[in-house]
């Protein structure tokens, strides 16, 4: 276990958390940031959640492969233990079960991919501390109520839930399934879907990677810019790693679901959904803890039939 | 019983049924033998049976002839006993020749057998008697003889000359003795006697003693005479009751009915032997039905046999096809999976090769940045020319992390690790991950130019498409030798992305280039390639939807157009149908 914390400095620094079964990274990482934060670092998941019994910490950044416990579990035992804690993976190499359960299990602010660009580990850091100083409102869980028999009510229950997939029969399952609780919108593509955020409020988005063609990162990532507090649920036949690391880096995607996937996961994923959608409109400043990497303002001739202007207009007055 | 050999065509020993055959055939073989040894031997019997007979007959007739001459034996006294003895011996020659010649009866037959002993007894008896009866012939005729002297003596006398009435006597008297010779059963006894009485009578008147000498000579020979003759009747008395004629009868009748018997038994084993030989011809003829039957029912079913052959050799040509078929199925399966076992244990060690490099990786390169801020603080404390000297040392530091960090991110690429089988991808890309991979086969000597159209995302999968880009690489830069250009071109054509990889190699004929997309063809030295490669290629092609042409001329080189469907080409691949794909209920 390796323990410094620097009480040099006067005004309270944050304290950052490196875990990694490699001993050179943790020194490459403490060298990199000891001048800016209050750097800890441990060498096996067991030592760190030690430390983060013992102590607060603002960031956990974490290594995926290590003997014993892998960083997806460290991350996941963290987040009981300090929920305020920015959740960060930083791996060799990740295989796409350890991504899904980072994103449905960790919640995990960043994926980072070693070897890493030290400019863009500092800013990621950054802004993980950034996120890390709102403090996190837990979901309040309605003691024991029965997600599963809920009804849904009209007028109260009013916030929508979009289904977004280009396969008629998905999505007709889908409205079936998740038809009884709430108002459920079906969309067969980009267009549609941007038509029914304009005339519904929506609290849940659930849709598949690719629709009609065209990758839904893109739109996933200028809802999150404009619309923060839509809470959006990936359900795909095409598991993809890489895509899974670009919802989360850049979509903040709530859960990443592979079909077929059974009717009560579906149906808890989405009310968990709803509630944390409910809790980002109470809370606006939580939105601040699902801040993704800024994606760049995509060119006008690729941005289709200006889908992403489309977004910035409708979101920018209601976010 | 041949019959039963061949009827038994069910029977189950083989070789116990050819036995029982071979015995049935020996056995009636035998039978047929045995009847005509037993019919056939016949003929020597009756050539003895003729001989036989006239040697019976012989006797017979030689005993006849003896009777006869015993019979006419006093006729003929002064002929002497001649007749007689030839008579004799013909007669002991034939009962000889019955008893005891070449073709005897002796030892045919037991009641034959009694029979001749009995006739050779009488025989003999008759034998006996023949002798007295010749020694008493001789008897008579000498008496006869004295008889006839004395009475011509006696007529010469002068005192029976002078009378008249001796002298009739005398000439009576002889007259009757000699008939009395003569008969068998005389009735001038008492005459004689008379004629005697008177004799004697008159012998007062003769003249001398000599004269009644001789009177009475004559008398007593006449008185011999007598006696002679009546025991020579007694002998032929006794002669005619020996039953040699019976006897002869009965050797014959014994003879003839073990003859009769004989032939009574030939004549049914003839007779057997005909109903034995019908009886085996109507065998041989079942027998030959049977064969014509069985030849017909052979000939039927060598016909359909010869059609089934036919048959069968298209079926099993059929068979044959679709085996060959299945075979180079199956080969291209195992290819495939070969293919993609390779794909996935390079993918899994390309999982664990990415993050044993990326972790080192990723503290030497950031440390190398730290070092360069660092120095950057530290200018104006070390010279400028070291401080020069650092600067381009970690850049290439920096350098050659970063490339063998771009190598393990091409290889990640490669493998598709974790990736989606099917999903929107820029084949430029695969194009660039492909090149990176066999960049090291690509050498100094070849150029390779690279014409990217701005190419829209298709759907597809992008890991088998960089198998084709890579392999096609790889066998163009096999084809150069070292030495050439690779050009590479994308492109769009209406609905579909092209890419075409051109070579400045050796080319191919028209023959290779027939069969280049064959499984298993290669023109590479056995060992060095699979001959799958390019039939691999075409399949991922075809399941993609698009088509893959080659153009190619001896010595100038080839180049491959891939032509891949923009929209919907892998929709097949991952179709979502069925609801309880999508969401499963909870069990």
């Amino acid at each position: 276990m390796n323990m410094n914390v620097d009480t040099a400095t006067e005004e309270p620094r944050a304290r950052i958390l490196f875990v990694d079964d490699e001993p050179r990274i943790l020194i490459a990482l403490k060298a990199l940031f000891r001048r800016d934060y209050d750097v800890v670092t441990a060498s096996s998941g067991e030592a760190a959640l030690e430390i983060l019994r013992q102590g607060d910490v603002d960031v956990v950044v974490s290594d995926q492969r290590m003997p014993e416990m892998t960083g997806v579990e460290v991350l996941r035992k963290a987040k009981d233990l300090r929920p305020r804690a920015i959740r960060v993976l930083l791996t060799g190499y990740s295989d796409l079960s350890a991504i899904l359960a980072a994103i449905n299990d960790g919640e995990i602010f960043r994926f980072i991919n070693k070897p890493w660009s030290n400019v863009d580990l500092r800013s990621t850091i950054a802004a993980a501390v950034k996120a890390s100083t709102v403090d996190y409102v837990k979901e309040t869980v309605a003691a024991e109520e029965d997600l599963t028999e809920r009804v849904h009510i009209p007028g109260i229950d009013d916030v929508g839930t979009l289904i977004l997939d280009d396969d008629e029969s998905t999505r007709n399952t889908l409205q079936r399934v998740l038809g009884r609780e709430r108002s459920v919108y079906t969309a067969s593509n980009l267009d549609e879907a941007l038509n029914l955020l304009e005339q519904h409020k929506i609290g849940v988005i659930v849709t598949e990677i690719a629709v009609g063609g065209e990758v839904v990162t893109d739109l996933l990532a200028a809802l999150r810019q404009h619309h923060p507090s839509l809470v959006a649920i990936v359900l795909t036949a095409k598991s993809d790693a890489e895509q899974g690391i670009d919802l989360i880096n850049r979509g903040q995607i709530y859960r990443f679901l592979s079909k077929p996937v059974s009717e009560g996961l579906l149906r808890g994923s989405v009310n968990l959904a709803m509630r944390r959608f409910e809790i980002l409109q109470k809370h606006p400043a939580q939105t601040l803890r699902l801040a993704a990497e800024a994606t760049p303002t995509p060119p006008p001739e690729s941005d289709r039939r200006g889908v992403f202007q489309r977004i910035g207009r409708l979101f920018g007055m209601t976010a | 019983m041949v019959q039963m050999g061949v009827s038994r065509r069910t029977a189950r020993g083989f070789s116990v049924q050819r036995l029982i055959a071979l015995l049935a055939i020996a056995l009636a073989l035998g039978v047929i033998s045995f009847l005509l040894w037993k019919t056939l031997r016949n003929p020597l019997e009756t050539g003895l049976h003729i001989i036989r007979l006239e040697q019976l007959d012989t006797a017979a007739k030689a005993d006849a002839e003896l009777n006869q001459q015993i019979a006419r034996g006093r006729l003929s006294l002064d002929s002497g006993p001649q007749e007689l003895e030839l008579s004799r011996d013909r007669f002991t020659v034939a009962q000889e020749a019955v008893s005891s010649g070449q073709a005897s009866l002796a030892g045919l037959a037991q009641p034959i057998d009694a029979a001749l002993a009995h006739y050779n007894a009488v025989a003999q008896s008759k034998l006996s008697l023949l002798n007295d009866y010749s020694a008493k012939l001789a008897r008579l005729a000498q008496h006869f003889s004295v008889l006839r002297v004395a009475g011509i003596s006696l007529l010469s006398a002068p005192s029976v000359n002078a009378s008249e009435e001796l002298r009739k006597n005398v000439m009576s008297i002889l007259r009757e003795a000699t008939a009395y010779g003569i008969q068998s059963s005389p009735t001038n006894g008492g005459y004689i006697d008379d004629l005697g009485q008177e004799i004697v009578a008159a012998e007062e008147g003769l003249a001398n003693d000599a004269e009644r000498g001789a009177v009475r000579h004559l008398l007593n020979t006449v008185d011999s005479m007598r006696s002679a003759a009546d025991q020579l009747q007694v002998l032929t008395e006794e002669f005619d009751a020996v039953p040699s004629g019976p006897a002869l009868y009965d050797l014959r009748t014994a003879y003839e009915k073990h003859f009769y018997n004989l032939q009574s038994t030939a004549r049914s084993y003839r007779q057997t032997l005909a109903v034995y030989a019908v009886a085996l011809l109507l065998a041989f003829g079942v027998i030959a039905v049977r064969l014509r039957s069985s030849f017909s029912t052979l000939d039927s079913l060598n016909s359909e046999l010869q059609n089934a052959n036919v048959n069968l050799e298209q079926i099993v040509d059929k068979r044959t096809q679709a085996l060959s078929k299945a075979l180079d199925d199956l080969k291209m399966q195992q290819g495939q999976l070969i293919q993609s076992e390779k794909m996935a244990s390079l993918g899994q060690m390309v999982a664990g090769v990415a993050h044993e490099i990326n972790t080192p990786l990723g503290y030497a390169s950031s440390n190398v940045e730290i070092v360069r801020e660092t120095m950057q603080a530290m200018d104006g404390e070390v010279d400028a020319e070291s401080i020069l000297e650092f600067d381009t040392l970690l850049a290439d530091t920096e350098y050659g992390l970063k490339q063998i960090a771009e190598l393990v991110m091409s290889l990640k690429d490669f493998s598709r690790v974790d990736r989606s089988q099917s999903q929107l991808f820029d084949l430029n890309e695969g194009i660039e991950t492909a090149l990176k991979i066999c960049n090291s086969q690509l050498k100094d000597g070849v150029k390779v130019t690279r014409m990217f159209a701005d190419l829209p995302e298709i759907s597809c999968a992008p890991s088998q498409l960089n198998q084709v880009f890579l392999n096609l690489i790889t066998n163009a830069a096999q084809a150069m030798d070292g030495k050439g250009q690779i050009c590479i071109r994308t492109s769009v054509v209406d609905d579909n992305v092209e890419v075409a990889i051109s070579d400045s190699g050796s080319g191919m004929d028209e023959e290779t280039r027939a069969h280049i997309f064959e499984p298993f063809f290669t023109t590479k030295p056995v060992g060095k390639g699979t001959g799958l490669g390019l039939s691999i290629v075409f399949r991922i092609i075809e399941d993609h939807g698009g088509t893959i042409r080659v153009e190619s001329e001896l010595g100038k080189g080839t180049e491959f157009f891939i032509r891949l469907p923009i929209v919907g080409a892998s929709k097949s691949a991952d179709v979502i149908s069925e609801q309880d794909v999508v969401v499963l209920g909870d069990a």
